[in-house]
């Protein structure tokens, strides 16, 4: 029923900045001009390099995009390390969520990736194929979940800066993987890769003739996890109150300590998971130096993805096309693979000098 | 462990803690005025590959140091205008910028290989001091290059506590709404102490090519701006007690090296060592762990508020 006559109806609103302002102030469309603004900043940087480097910007370009994808073998490359990047950006998004920052997903997959090469090299030929891949991969996620746990405990009984200490640790794991392919399990004369799994302890394929296994359907099943976790579950609320703020979360009786141990621990799980895929699902070997910068990366996925377990999917597609488009960019630009490293970071930066990404400042 | 074994071990320590100082004090600056500059690790890379450019083309310290200071600058410039200027999360920002930085001297190193030119720094052993048994040959029968760092340590302390400026900077980082009220603009002092601090933090990285085997090779910073963050949080922010702590993990830094030479440690594995110098950086951070950070660090500038 109108009110009219009691002269307590409102006008009707007026469109706010609909006739003043132009379509082009339009949330939506600035939102796009500045991704688009992004978007050429990096590409007119990256030409700037690959002139410097001597090379044609535009063949380089195509050559990224060949890379990525312009086979099914390049299409099955750029998936399995999709699937490593949305487990070390989840490894960044969990504690992003709870306000700590967790930089040590590289170290924390080089852990896992050491324990579930220990693991799968060291099982009995005869282990049944599902058997030895669980286990395989349960103690590479066991392995980065105590990497991160220390980083996590450290944090939660002293107070020690959470940011520092995971990056640090990275370096110490650098050297325990030295360790592995030097002493512990090593290939006599070779010096740069363990023994391999047993191979009923790799991921099964998926797609013939192309890198494509199973492996990505436990990257996305963690996601759905971890997700499910965040949204649904009394433990991911925890989460998510103590990083909107901490002491409303104390203040609410949610015992800060074990949310931060636990936000670590699965945090790690993830990054470990990382490092069994790459082990038991790409190389079948534990490497020396086999990471890209797959930690590093998946902290930008985790920024492009708002920390998003479902946007991470997408976003980790995205880097994974640059960087294995770049990992063949000497065959056929010859350019030097590190390109990835520097798109990857100038992409990230001129994603936030544009207000695309706006992201909150950890706890410090 | 043998006399001379342990004069060698501290002689190493000290030059490898240098580039480690150069950094520290660079963080340290940058921090006091309300900075956390982590991109410091890739001023380095860039600092050291520029260096190693200058000596390989042009065969002089001078000109090493020279190119590596004009990078340290221009990269200051540039973050200062990323922290201070368009005031962006000071963590992610530096991290990315590491990582591109990274990644620029490694596809620079690729296509410009260097030869190795051997170090051009001079040594200078001081007289008098020089000639104090264990002591001197510790301490005072260095390259130029470590006498220069360590004469900054004073020079850092004076500036932050003795000249208005650096006082300035300290408000910038630990109440910069009272600079602003007193008429002094906060983002001026904050890029000043950035451009400062990646400047001695390739200057670091200058150093460690200039008197090592002055050729740059890629990922050889080695994380040294980090492990420069933990320095300073187990300093307190205090020049001098980065010097003792710079020092220490020198040494731990240099026991990957001389360890062969000392018996009882001879069947632990290389890789030890080599972790040692990033645990004991944890255990700084763990040490320090009740230091406060200057008030304003991380939180970007936007002016008064209400």
């Amino acid at each position: 029923m109108r009110m009219d006559s009691t002269g307590l109806a409102s006008a009707p609103p007026v469109a706010v900045g609909s006739r003043r302002d132009g379509w082009w102030k339009a949330a939506p469309v600035r939102a796009a001009v500045r991704l688009a603004g992004a978007l050429a900043l990096t590409a007119g940087l990256m030409s700037v390099l690959v002139i410097a480097l001597g090379a044609n910007p535009v063949e380089t370009f195509q050559a990224l995009w060949q890379g990525a994808f312009g086979s099914p073998f390049n299409v099955g490359s750029t998936a399995i390390v999709a699937a490593i990047l949305v487990l070390t950006a989840l490894a960044f998004a969990l504690p992003y969520t709870s306000g700590f920052l967790n930089v040590g997903g590289e170290g924390q997959m080089y852990v896992g990736a050491i324990a579930s090469a220990g693991v799968g090299l060291s099982l009995a030929p005869s282990t049944p194929v599902v058997v030895a891949l669980l286990v395989s991969v349960a103690g590479g996620v066991v392995g980065g979940s105590l990497w991160a746990g220390v980083v996590g405990v450290l944090r939660a009984w002293t107070g020690a800066n959470e940011m520092i200490t995971s990056l640090m640790l990275n370096f110490v794991a650098f050297a325990l993987a030295n360790y592995a392919v030097s002493v512990l399990w090593p290939v006599p004369g070779v010096g740069q890769q363990t023994q391999p799994v047993i191979p009923a302890a790799r991921f099964p394929e998926l797609w013939t003739n192309t890198p494509l296994n199973t492996a990505v359907l436990l990257a996305l099943a963690v996601a759905a996890g971890v997700w499910w976790i965040l949204r649904h579950t009394r433990l991911g609320f925890k989460m998510r109150v103590t990083g909107l703020s901490e002491g409303a979360a104390r203040q609410a009786g949610v015992g800060i300590r074990g949310i931060t141990t636990t936000t670590f621990l699965l945090a790690g799980g993830c990054a470990g998971a990382a490092g069994a895929i790459s082990v038991l699902g790409v190389n079948g070997a534990l490497y020396n130096g086999f990471s890209a910068d797959y930690g590093f990366i998946g902290i930008a996925v985790a920024l492009v993805a708002r920390s998003s377990p479902i946007l991470i999917v997408p976003a980790a597609v995205l880097f994974a096309a640059l960087r294995v488009g770049s990992d063949n960019l000497f065959a056929n630009a010859g350019i030097s693979p590190s390109l990835g490293a520097v798109i990857v970071g100038s992409l990230v930066i001129t994603l936030l000098a544009t207000r695309v990404l706006r992201p909150t400042a950890g706890k410090g | 462990m043998s006399e001379a074994a342990f004069i060698a071990l501290v002689v190493v320590g000290v030059q490898l803690m240098v580039p480690l100082l150069l950094a520290s004090l660079g963080e340290l600056i940058s921090e006091r005025a309300g900075v956390l500059n982590i991109g410091i690790e890739g001023c380095m890379a860039l600092g050291a590959f520029f260096a190693a450019v200058a000596v390989t083309s042009t065969d002089s310290l001078i000109a090493g140091l020279a190119l590596g200071l004009a990078v340290g600058v221009l990269t200051g410039i540039v973050l200062a205008w990323l922290y201070v200027g368009l005031g962006l999360n000071q963590i992610i920002t530096g991290l990315m910028f590491t990582i591109l930085a990274l990644g620029v001297t490694a596809a620079l190193f690729e296509r410009y290989t260097q030869s190795a030119k051997g170090t051009l720094a001079p040594r200078l052993p001081i007289p008098l001091l020089s000639d104090i048994p264990w002591i001197g040959e510790m301490f005072f029968d260095h390259s130029i290059l470590v006498y220069g760092a360590v004469a900054l340590v004073p020079v850092c302390a004076w500036f932050l506590k003795g000249t208005w400026w650096g006082l300035r900077t300290t408000s910038a980082g630990e109440n910069p709404s009272a600079l602003d009220s007193a008429g002094y603009s906060v983002r001026l002092y904050r890029s000043i102490a950035v451009v400062i601090g990646s400047t001695l933090a390739a200057l670091g990285g200058a150093v460690l090519v200039l008197a090592t085997s002055g050729r740059f090779v890629s990922g050889m910073t080695a994380g040294r701006g980090f492990i420069a963050l933990g320095v300073v949080v187990v300093a307190r922010w205090y020049p001098g007690r980065a010097l003792l702590v710079c020092l220490l993990i020198g040494i731990t830094q240099a026991l990957q090296f001389q360890v062969a030479a000392i018996d009882a440690l001879e069947s632990v594995p290389v890789d030890v060592w080599v972790a040692l110098p990033y645990l004991a950086a944890v255990l700084a951070v763990v040490i320090g762990r009740r230091a406060r950070y200057p008030s304003a660090t991380t939180i970007p500038w936007i002016g008064q508020k209400g």
